[in-house]
């Protein structure tokens, strides 16, 4: 997005909450797992853009939505370690209500690739939600991440591989 | 010696950051001099993109409206009236839309969440009878942040 300064956290949730939401859920595969992190990332936005500095943005927001949803999961879970159990009958069941039908119909379609997705180590799901999914360069999710980018690129590269021998 | 030799060993990773176009000009002139001539690194490449057209392809999501019907309880909301709306009141209530109340002099209210939510219902009602003038405003809030992290 555009580098004009200062962003309300008003306009960050209006430009990025979808795409917190969608982060989310594919990373847990959960719906309320992606309600919390949203309201938590942008809580944390309020507080935190009075002390961001001019730079790549999106970095900083995915850092920031990154470090959220490992605070809640863990917070949740009790423990460190990922990925979540896999209980898509009942994420489908719990997102019925809100959902119409259309993305109720894509998301039995796509179940195939959040089930692989939800399998691989977190590491890797990580990068290639954030890749693949919301789009970052390789750079911003260096940053977000806080590790090198010749890792990102092995991450991503190896969490791709994982997901086509699951999807076959 | 040629700096765009074709590399003597398979691609690996190279081959997602071709994919993705995080090459610089060099290394990517090598890797496609590579690909030329070796059907495994062009196979794995077929592969990566079979993997990121499928994960393109998913749906992006909209915030469920529990995200994205409210206004935050705690931040009082200072917003000068813009436009008068009439007529589109009704169609207020499905946008993450926050409305802000103006007096007829154009004056700006600050309402919390809730008297943001009972006025905004009242005037909505009011608008009907072109009584009340409810005015939204292009800010979007995403549910009741404080309560909703406090709760």
């Amino acid at each position: 997005m555009s580098e004009t300064f200062p962003l309300t956290w008003e306009e960050v949730a209006r430009s990025h909450g979808r795409k917190i939401y969608n982060y989310a859920y594919r990373l847990s595969g959960n719906p309320h797992d992606a309600n919390d992190l949203v309201q938590e990332v942008l809580l944390r936005v309020r507080t935190g853009l009075a002390e961001y500095q001019p730079g790549s943005f999106e970095g900083w927001l995915w850092r920031i939505t990154r470090n959220a949803f490992l605070d809640e999961v863990r917070k949740r879970r009790r423990r460190p370690s990922l990925p979540f159990p896999d209980d898509s009958d009942q994420v489908l069941a719990s997102f019925a209500s809100p959902a119409p039908d259309e993305v109720l119909a894509d998301l039995r379609l796509d179940d195939d690739i959040q089930k692989a997705l939800s399998d691989l180590p977190y590491e890797f799901r990580e990068a290639v939600v954030m890749c693949d999914v919301i789009g970052l360069s390789y750079e911003e999710i260096s940053i977000a991440v806080a590790i090198p980018v010749g890792t990102v690129r092995s991450r991503i590269h190896r969490g791709r591989r994982l997901l086509r021998e699951r999807l076959t | 010696m040629s700096s765009e030799r074709p590399l003597a060993h398979h691609l690996g990773e190279v081959v997602s950051a071709y994919l993705d176009g995080e090459l610089p000009p060099l290394e990517r002139r090598r890797a496609e001099s590579h690909l030329a001539g070796c059907d495994v690194c062009r196979d794995e490449l077929t592969d990566m993109m079979f993997v990121r057209a499928r994960l393109r392809a998913l749906p992006m999501l909209e915030l469920p409206p529990e995200l994205t019907g409210k206004a935050p309880a705690a931040a009082p909301i200072y917003r000068r009236a813009r436009v008068l709306v009439g007529a589109a009141a009704a169609a207020v209530t499905m946008v993450l839309a926050l409305a802000a109340v103006a007096s007829p002099g154009g004056d700006v209210v600050a309402l919390s969440g809730n008297e943001f939510s009972m006025t905004y219902r009242a005037r909505a009602s009011l608008d009907q009878n072109q009584t009340g003038r409810l005015v939204p405003l292009e800010n979007l809030f995403f549910g009741d942040i404080d309560s909703g992290v406090n709760g």
